[in-house]
């Protein structure tokens, strides 16, 4: 029962970790993901896991109603933490490719399927990006604050009934 | 004091990988030469080397993101020839069936991610909006079209292969798990709606190809071979054919090379300025037996497709552009009709009784120290071709990729658009976007052809012979 009310709260809620897991640090937010994906509290959470975010991202996103958004990030110092809102940009800015920023992502949502969903982006710290698995001390520390603040967002999302579809 | 100057392209934009373009101008601002650089490196044929040949298809695809079940599929190929076994018939139609989604997704992100920026928002326009974005606040449909077609071929990779990039289901001998029922009755629910889209997309095309004449007049179109697989009958076949080669003239030169033979008509040239390797059809040399690969390429050499729709699109195809079509700007129309034919033979496999058979990988040893897998890749044919010790270790790798063969015709042709486009006393956006959008048509890949990663912003230098900047654009 508990499961099936977690899954009817989480139902509208859509993460999505970024990053390569065969180079090192890159893999940060995907240990982020693969962490909240176990919580029974968080049944019913959409989980992505992807490498970078592309246009076929605005369809998952535009069903939803939060985006949580991980990545491993080199603004900030190994195991560093942050959590910031997002919104769709105001120009297209530079696009050399099909891949997005988080900021392209929401525009190109409401452009194409005219409603984006709250966002936010969790920020992990990352220095080592050779080939290979696994993560650097500083960043394995930081993935296990990062589970933490998500978990705090999502669950202020749901407190302020965001996430309900 | 020499006047020569040299425009430089870096990156090329909107394809998989990076590269450059420098235009050479002599002292009359006019085009004197054009190469096509790719500046990555790969090294995947070297670090394979002592890793067991099982490895192959799950290492090689990681060569790409983009066609990682094109490289599996050659590597599970080469492998099966190593093994020297006949794979089973319900696991050649599920490979089969994973490659056409892969062929599918492929030439959707292409065409609609892409290219569709420039045809539908212009040659001309602020590459600011010339993108993804500029195109869903424009075209939304267009957009959602490709993100629909796209997520289809990707779902249909994931239900067979557990996931949409990078699945480890091709293995030596067949593939690693059957196709249970309910999957299979997934993947036909999801054929309808892509070829919905397909067709109107095509049907789009069709009514604003005309608008393109100028582009079409000079976008690489120029008399060459064509290369690609063709299957029994001369009908497309991308998964397991014979090589093909067609004169300038549509003529056939060569046909039905087996893959262990592929050594007998194409050489490999190197040139100091590239990390790709220059492919060329050996009996006429190099540089004079250069070809092109990819959707134009195999409809060139094709007879037919096999298939009702596709078929009927290629008529009109030929009809508008003739046989063999020279110009490449037709690569995104080929690209159209290449997608009708691999959803209607997708269809075909999942409604074929022995799609669900369980019996699917043949076992064996190692039974011989060389093998060669051949498929036709979203942008071309490609060549895995492999070398073993006796206890099975990778001893030799050679990988020819689409965008390899395609090295040379991409080079004349950044030339062709340059001296239509490029005008050497100033630098435009338009004509420096074209030579990109030449690029684009081949869509090539570059992480393929090479491998690696990182990204630079695009900066487009007019030097003089001295090396003095006369003139810069910037992007990013």
């Amino acid at each position: 029962m508990k499961c099936d009310a977690a899954e009817q709260a989480n139902a509208g809620v859509l993460i999505i970790g970024i990053g390569n897991p065969l180079r090192g640090d890159d893999g940060a937010a995907v240990a982020v993901v693969m962490a909240l994906q176990g919580e029974a509290d968080l049944a019913g959470v959409t989980c992505v896991l992807a490498q970078q975010l592309m246009p076929e991202h605005a369809a998952a996103a535009s069903e939803a109603t939060c985006l949580l958004i991980v990545d491993a990030s080199v603004e900030h110092a190994p195991g560093e933490v942050c959590c910031r809102a997002v919104r769709a940009s105001e120009s297209g800015g530079t696009l050399f490719g099909h891949h997005l920023t988080p900021e392209q992502l929401l525009r190109l949502t409401e452009a194409a399927f005219g409603r984006v969903p709250a966002a936010m982006v969790v920020s992990v710290g990352a220095a080592e990006f050779a080939l290979g698995v696994g993560l650097s001390p500083a960043v394995a520390h930081g993935v296990t604050e990062a589970v933490h603040l998500a978990r705090a967002q999502l669950a202020a999302w749901l407190d302020d009934g965001v996430c309900h579809v | 004091m020499s006047a020569t100057r040299t425009i430089t392209i870096d990156p090329v934009t909107r394809i998989e990988g990076h590269g450059k373009i420098t235009l050479q101008l002599d002292e009359k601002g006019k085009l004197a030469d054009a190469r096509f650089h790719v500046t990555q490196f790969r090294g995947f044929e070297k670090f394979v080397e002592g890793r067991p040949l099982t490895e192959m298809p799950s290492v090689m695809a990681r060569i790409c993101g983009i066609c990682p079940v094109s490289h599996s599929m050659a590597s599970a190929k080469a492998c099966d020839a190593l093994l020297a076994v006949e794979i089973p018939v319900t696991a050649v139609k599920l490979r089969k069936l994973m490659h056409l989604a892969q062929l599918v997704q492929s030439h959707a992100l292409s065409f609609f991610h892409l290219t569709s920026p420039d045809l539908l928002l212009g040659m001309d326009a602020d590459p600011a909006i010339r993108n993804v974005v500029g195109l869903a606040q424009k075209h939304p449909e267009m957009l959602k079209d490709g993100i629909a077609l796209r997520r289809l071929g990707q779902d249909i990779i994931a239900l067979l292969g557990g996931k949409r990039i990078h699945p480890a289901w091709v293995v030596a001998g067949g593939v690693a798990e059957p196709l249970d029922a309910e999957r299979r009755d997934k993947i036909a629910q999801t054929l309808p709606r892509a070829m919905e889209i397909a067709r109107r997309t095509i049907d789009w095309y069709k009514t604003v190809v005309a608008k393109f004449g100028a582009e079409i007049e000079s976008f690489a179109n120029f008399p060459s071979m064509h290369m690609g697989t063709v299957g029994p009958g001369g009908l497309l076949e991308q998964y397991h054919g014979g090589l093909r080669f067609v004169d300038a003239a549509g003529k056939i030169v060569t046909d039905g090379v087996p893959a262990a033979d592929y050594q007998t008509v194409i050489g490999e040239a190197v040139e100091k300025w590239s990390y790709m390797k220059f492919p060329y059809y050996l009996p006429a040399g190099y540089p004079a037996g250069f070809y092109r690969v990819g959707p134009l390429a195999r409809l060139n050499v094709c007879d037919r497709c096999g298939t009702p729709l596709a078929d009927r699109e290629l008529d009109e195809f030929r009809k508008h552009a003739g046989r063999p079509a020279a110009s490449s700007f037709h690569f995104h129309w080929a690209r159209l009709i290449e997608i009708i034919n691999g959803l209607e033979v997708m269809q075909q496999l999942v409604d074929s009784p022995d799609i669900v058979d369980t019996f699917v990988r043949a076992r064996a040893r190692p039974n011989r120290f060389e093998g060669v897998g051949i498929v036709e890749a979203p942008r071309g044919t490609l060549i895995h071709h492999y070398k073993i010790d006796r206890n099975g270790q990778m001893t030799w790798a050679n990988l020819i990729v689409a965008t390899g063969h395609n090295n040379l015709a991409i080079s004349r042709g950044v030339k062709q658009v340059a001296e239509r486009f490029v005008d050497g006393t100033k630098l435009r956006e338009g004509m420096l976007n074209r030579c990109e959008a030449l690029v684009r048509c081949f869509d090539p890949c570059l992480s393929c052809a090479t491998h690696a990663l990182g990204q630079m912003a695009l900066i487009v230098e007019l030097r003089d012979a001295q090396g003095q900047v006369l003139d810069e654009m910037r992007r990013g």
